[in-house]
């Protein structure tokens, strides 16, 4: 760093403002509901390589981690004036995540040269496609996600590019919208090319260059310090998605994290292959923010006045084989990709964990999910389509507090809506919306509760879709001797003689009369729950949170007429060991099984092989292997009742029989 | 002499400030007196009887006493307040931990998990509902009503708050359990949320009657304390208390009511600057309040403070309208130290009042602003608080001397360097927050004017004008209790809200229900007026309504004009939206149906204002000596004067130190001043009044 450390600080601070100011720009004046309620937008300042030297705290999704530079090339030769255009996931080299982030870079100029650049999105509320939002999980391929815009000028020396603008309103649902939301980005961007012109003004064009190099630099060492924290060594873990939407199939994450004196690299080897769904994470084989979310927050959380700008990762480099779910081919499609960055986020939290245990949360439930009512709307005679709640999942805990009840910090962050405002819009009644009990996993400190929400349909003919649902089949696992959280749930009529457990639904049909319940998974729990203070049990009975039956079960402590049997709780805890080892994860029965059949070893082969399969034909093959050795995934009920590993070994030989086929066509050539 | 003298106060955590206006005169006399903790209402006997004998006035000539205090705040800031029991539909138990969701730090997953203010084993559900239709759906029997007032007499609750959820529309069944409760539990302050702030929203709504019974218990005693300890010394005025819409209410609505007052402090403050203003000329303002802690800015335009309906209160959030008040980082007290990588920082630690800074010598050990003040010589150790608290200018400056080394800063000025430093750290950061609390409005800073008040706030305020780019500064003449005098400045006000779902377009009968509305408030709102006693007369009400079109999530707050509440269409009023949101976003949805979701109506009653006095034209005033100050990399002499020796129409020029008993003015060079015809200091960068 050459810049002395106080100037250092000032500019940091006016960087980190900049970026502040053009995000409270783009909110003040976005008009959608992702901009102004949803928050799904992000801003910054780039540097000359691509990278960001200045993104704001309070405001947008933290995705800091992008290279800039295809996109800013993609844009040819650049004048004053110039803004560049882009939402392709592919072209833009991975700076776009999916079709609706429509994207804007603009150099910024001083004395004829590039000194920065500025960024921002917009998530849109509609860029095209085979569905209203162009987002479904169902999507298999990019070019059903809407309209594709390469990198390219939507502005020349100032000039709106008319031609581009009209191709594109042709092309989107809602384009009034669409161009109002546009408008907010180049307002947002002009408040930090001012902001950047006057920081040049008062420090110098040299200064303000040093400085972002500095900047990055000194967020470099902050961020260095703190992953020293965690011992070197290579720390393995996978976690699951139930399956990719469109075939029962489990998708599988797995990372290796090595760590060498403050360096981390995590390689995502053994990853699944892309899948046919929207669900794939376009890294297009950079370091990437949706891999390297967790390493951010980890360095934020132990040194808050890290900067936030590129300079975190630096000590971190990734791999991600190519045809990976983590880094599909072109034109996967990657509608929904943040359903896989959520579970991408706790595979690399329990590799890390391994050397910090101490340090990292365990899982929060891992979902998060618009609960939707489409139904007909006597105000206006048209079909509505209305967000009845966000429901998410507790956090996970950590060693030394249980986790946020209801809250998920680990990716998002979204707000829910009152009953009151629900009422006004749907026709429903909203019975609960509540903690879930005996939903967090128990631990010395308990993961944070998921939520309960259930509600009443007033109106016939409607129905329900709950995209996003996760967690049915693999548990947010707990650590260090903490218990897993609870399965997700969504149950009709619950309560009453036609209760149905309803499984993941993509939409289900309801009556007039009906109840609709969603449970969701509290966050996994840390250390043995025999350890937890009884009185910290006893208060979680009385506040309906645990119920008397998991209090002895799960934790030991025998609860008579409203108190703790001292006594009772001695004896239940002594009839065994406790758990003292911190690396010691309990996954649930349901993974336990899984991974008898599908081991590490079998499914670096398995995925090593797949990998060299054209990835037109690559799902097909998968598909069929996985349903050789597990026949009831086909099987509706077996499926909702987990009953798919029930004879491991005989399974297990299938899937080695599988994979030295494909070794032998794989030799072969075939 | 007649009955003719108001008294103001501000009971903060650590002065008491007073200050009494002649209303014959219009002279100000001032006051500060240390804040009596345990038995607040003793300082304010004590002080007011001290104020008295100062400006030689007897109790009973004092009119009126307007009253603020940041009691409940902080009640509710350290969460010492009252048990309140939450008797809330059946299905919404845990209301108050789930609040809206989302993180206080989405950037630190080791924040403290947040303990909600009703714990859960105070929390009572009970089989009562409304729909949204008002149909009940669930109507509690005679048996359970006895159950739960049972469990709450068990509970030991010492208020209770009932919630029903669609009450804020429907509020008749959520009465009915508060009265049925009520005769069960006749010593129990137990509130209906509808009765308090009848806003949709059940978390929100909650919150509001959850903070009102918190601190009720205390402040019901405190302003029965008070009213008491004035009536022994001889001051039988009537006693208003300032509110957080920058008004004041009667004792008796704020000892129901005091979640109304919660936040007076600093609107009191607004409401000062915004009358300064006048005399000033000046119509766009931002107010700087630097106390120990905190900085505070907020916006004024034409003499009216901008409002807010989203604040927070410690961790909680309150939907009332409040006067919109901007933390914006450092205070005198934050805390200036060096991270692992050697850069500068200021804050956010703060080492408060208790022990303070280092100069205070009260076990402070970390350097803080108020130290750099010191060594940099813009504070003199001997004279602060006009010489009653000598500080320790040795221990400031060796501790500076500690970070210049960390800093590798050498030389024998080294400590005034790291002063200096730390002080251009802090600036930066308080110029850019004031930036960014303008971006989020939209507003232009250039046209802007700064008014520091607050101990701290004049001392710093050129600094930061000049980084901020604000090119005119005005002190007012009395900083130190510019709290308290805004209190006296107030009027009567008072904020009613009725949401109800209407849509402008669909229904014809919308408008009349509009109209029922207004006018279900209106009377309400004078009858309060009425209750409030004889200082105020003729209210003056203001209608808005919270309006939206269709299916969008985000609402305006759209004023309505009284001709066309009373008398107006459905496409007039709508009209008025149109036209808000074109202004604001560029464009309108002319075809599309207007919903409005809240009703509001504020009332207020003038009191009658009091004319400042002037102060005499005289000739300057020569220098009281000169002060070395070390300012961007030099020592400066700085001439020195203090504030009640300057005359209207003195002309300074900067570097100057300008001192009173409870601040300092620090004029830049490059900056001049001229005194106005009340005593306020203009400051102007010599450049820009050149260019003019």
């Amino acid at each position: 760093m050459q810049i002395d450390p106080v100037s250092l600080e000032i500019l940091n601070t006016k960087f980190a403002a900049a970026s502040e100011e053009m995000a409270l720009t783009l909110k003040r004046t976005g008009r959608s509901l992702y901009v102004k309620e949803a928050i799904d937008f992000a801003v910054g300042l780039v540097d000359l390589k691509g990278k960001f030297f200045a993104t704001p705290r309070h405001f947008g999704s933290a995705l800091i981690d992008y290279d800039c530079m295809p996109t800013i090339m993609g844009g040819g030769a650049l004048e004053d004036g110039d803004v560049i255009l882009t939402n392709h996931p592919y072209f833009s080299g991975g700076l776009v995540s999916h079709t609706p982030d429509l994207t804007l870079i603009k150099p910024f100029f001083h004395g004829g040269q590039i000194v920065c650049y500025g960024y921002d999105f917009i998530h849109s509320t509609d860029v095209g496609g085979k569905v209203p939002s162009s987002i479904s999980p169902t999507n298999s391929e990019i070019f059903q996600e809407g309209l594709l815009i390469p990198p390219l000028k939507i502005k020349r020396r100032g000039q709106l590019n008319e031609d581009i603008v009209k191709l594109y309103r042709a092309n989107v649902r809602t384009p009034d919208l669409n161009m109002q939301d546009m408008a907010a980005m180049f307002a947002a961007i002009e408040i930090g090319e001012k902001r950047v012109a006057e920081i040049i003004s008062s420090h110098g064009v040299e200064t303000f260059m040093q400085a972002q190099e500095d900047l990055q630099d000194y967020a470099a060492l902050k961020s260095r310090a703190v992953l020293r924290r965690i011992p070197d060594g290579e720390y393995d873990f996978w976690d699951f998605m139930d399956d990719d939407a469109v075939t029962p199939v489990p998708v599988r994450i797995r990372v290796k994290a090595t760590l060498r004196d403050g360096t981390v690299h995590l390689d995502y080897s053994g990853t699944d292959p892309q899948v046919m769904s929207a669900y794939n994470v376009p890294t297009l084989s950079t370091r990437h923010p949706w891999l390297t979310t967790r390493i951010m927050h980890y360095v934020t959380t132990h040194d808050p006045t890290t900067p936030l700008n590129a300079g975190i990762f630096e000590p971190v480099t990734t791999y991600v084989p190519v045809g990976s779910i983590l880094n599909p081919e072109f034109p996967a499609a990657t509608g929904v990709r943040s359903a896989t960055a959520y579970r991408c986020n706790d595979a690399a939290t329990g590799a890390l964990s391994y050397g910090a245990p101490q340090d990292m949360p365990a899982p929060s439930g891992g979902a998060m999910v618009p609960v939707v009512l489409a139904e007909f709307d006597k105000r206006t005679n048209k079909r509505n389509v209305l967000v009845l709640n966000s429901i998410i999942v507790g956090s996970g805990a950590r060693y030394g507090s249980d986790g946020y009840d209801g809250v998920d910090g680990s990716i998002s962050t979204i707000r829910n809506t009152p009953a009151e405002k629900t009422e006004l819009e749907a026709g429903v009644d909203i019975l609960e919306y509540r903690l879930n009990p005996d939903s967090a996993g128990p631990g010395r400190w308990r993961g944070g509760l998921g939520l309960l929400f259930t509600f009443r349909v007033t109106q016939g003919g409607g129905a329900v879709l709950g995209r996003g649902l996760e967690r049915f089949r693999f548990r947010p696992w707990g650590m260090a001797g903490g218990k897993p959280g609870a399965n997700m749930r969504v149950v009709l009529n619950k309560g009453t003689d036609s209760e149905r457990d309803l499984g993941k639904i993509d939409m289900v049909q309801v009556d007039k009369g009906d109840t609709v319940t969603f449970m969701t998974p509290g966050g996994g729990g840390y250390g043995d729950p025999f350890l937890r203070d009884p009185t910290a049990v006893l208060a979680d009975v009385r506040a309906g949170y645990v119920t008397e039956t998991a209090a002895e079960r799960d934790y030991g402590v025998a609860i008579r007429n409203g108190e703790v049997d001292g006594p009772a709780t001695s004896r239940r805890r002594a009839s065994r060991a406790i758990e003292r080892n911190e690396l010691a994860f309990d996954f649930g029965p349901e993974r336990e099984a899984w991974d008898q059949v599908f081991t590490d070893e079998r499914m670096f082969a398995l995925n090593r092989l797949l990998l060299d399969i054209p990835s037109s034909i690559r799902q097909t093959v998968r598909q069929e292997i996985y349903h050789k050795v597990v026949p009831n995934l086909a099987d509706r009920q077996k499926l909702a009742r987990n009953e798919l590993v029930t004879d491991p070994l005989r399974q297990a030989a299938i899937l080695d029989r599988e994979i030295a086929a494909l070794e032998e066509g794989a030799a072969t050539g075939a | 002499m007649g009955n003719d003298c108001r008294v103001g106060i501000d009971v903060g955590g650590t002065f008491t400030d007073f200050v009494l206006a002649d209303r014959a005169s219009g002279a100000l006399v001032y006051h500060k007196q240390a804040s009596t903790t345990q038995d607040p209402s003793r300082g304010v006997a004590d002080g007011l009887t001290a104020l008295l004998a100062k400006a030689r006035r007897n109790p009973e000539s004092v009119e009126l006493v307007v009253h603020g205090t940041t009691l409940a705040l902080n009640a509710i800031i350290q969460r010492q307040g009252a048990k309140v029991a939450l008797v809330i539909s059946r299905g919404f138990g845990d209301t108050m931990v789930l609040g809206r969701g989302g993180l206080p730090n989405s950037y630190n997953y080791k924040h403290p998990k947040q303990a909600p203010l009703i714990a859960s084993d105070m929390v009572f559900e009970v089989a009562a509902r409304v729909g949204a239709d008002g149909g009940i759906r669930a109507r509690p029997s005679a048996a359970e009503i006895d159950t739960l007032a049972d469990g709450l007499r068990a509970s030991g609750a010492e208020a209770a708050v009932v919630v029903v959820v669609n009450a804020y529309a429907f509020p008749e069944l959520e009465a009915e359990v508060a009265n049925a409760l009520r005769k069960h539990l006749p010593g129990l302050l137990i509130t209906g949320s509808a009765e308090l702030w009848p806003e949709i929203r059940e978390y929100e709504r909650t919150m509001v009657c959850a903070l009102n019974g918190f601190v009720h218990p205390q402040m019901d005693r405190y302003y029965g304390d008070l009213a008491e300890r004035l009536d022994n010394i001889g001051v039988t005025a009537p006693i208003y208390i300032a509110t957080s819409n920058g008004g004041t209410v009667s004792i008796a609505t704020a000892r129901r009511r005091p979640v109304d007052t919660l936040l007076s402090g600093p609107a009191s403050g607004v409401v000062a600057a915004a009358q300064i203003s006048e005399t000033a000329d000046v119509q766009q303002i931002i107010t700087l309040d630097m106390g120990g802690t905190s900085s505070d800015v907020a916006v004024t335009q034409n003499g009216t403070p901008e409002y807010t309906t989203e604040t927070r209160i410690g961790d909680f959030p309150l939907i009332l309208p409040v006067v919109n008040v901007r933390a914006i980082g450092a205070g005198g007290g934050s805390i200036v130290w060096l991270d692992e990588q050697g850069v500068l920082k200021v804050g956010p630690e703060s080492a408060g009042a208790e022990p303070g800074p280092i100069c205070y010598g009260r076990g402070g050990t970390r350097p803080t602003i108020t130290d750099c003040y010191v060594v940099s010589g813009l504070l003199d150790p001997e004279h602060f608080l006009g010489g009653r608290m000598p500080l320790d200018a040795a221990a400031a400056r060796r501790a500076l001397e500690d970070v210049a080394g960390r800093l590798h800063l050498d030389g024998p000025e080294r400590a005034a360097r790291a002063a200096d430093a730390a002080l251009s750290v802090a600036t930066a950061h308080m110029a850019t927050e004031i930036s960014k609390a303008m971006a989020e409005k939209g507003f232009d800073l250039r046209d802007f004017t700064l008014v520091p008040f607050g101990g701290a706030g004049p001392t710093h305020a050129i600094l930061l004008a000049q980084a901020v780019g604000l090119e005119r500064v005005v002190v007012p003449l009395a900083p130190g209790t510019f709290c308290a005098f805004g209190a006296i400045m107030s009027d009567l006000s008072r904020d009613f809200v009725r949401s109800r779902r209407l849509t402008l377009g669909f229904e014809a009968a919308a408008v009349d229900d509009l109209r029922g509305a207004v006018r279900a408030l209106e009377a309400e709102a004078l009858a309060w007026v009425e209750s409030e006693g004889e200082i105020v007369k003729d209210a003056r009400l203001e209608v808005s309504a919270d309006m939206q079109y269709p299916r969008t999530a985000f609402e305006l707050n759209t004023a309505i004009p009284d001709a066309l509440w009373r008398r107006g269409s459905a496409a007039e009023i709508a009209e008025l939206f149109h036209l808000q949101h074109e202004q604001l976003y560029g464009f309108r949805d002319q075809d599309s149906a207007v919903d409005i979701t809240t009703v509001r109506l504020r009332a207020t009653a003038p009191v009658p204002k009091i004319e400042l006095a002037r102060i005499g034209q005289g000739a300057p005033p020569a220098p009281l000596g000169r002060r070395k100050v070390y300012v961007n990399g030099e020592w400066l002499e700085a001439e020195l004067y203090q504030r009640f020796d300057l005359h209207a129409g003195n002309h300074l020029v900067g570097p100057a130190v300008i001192e009173q008993e409870d601040t300092t003015v620090w004029l830049l060079p490059g900056w001049q001043a001229t005194i106005d015809a009340v005593g306020s200091l203009h400051a102007t960068p010599i450049n820009a009044t050149e260019d003019r």
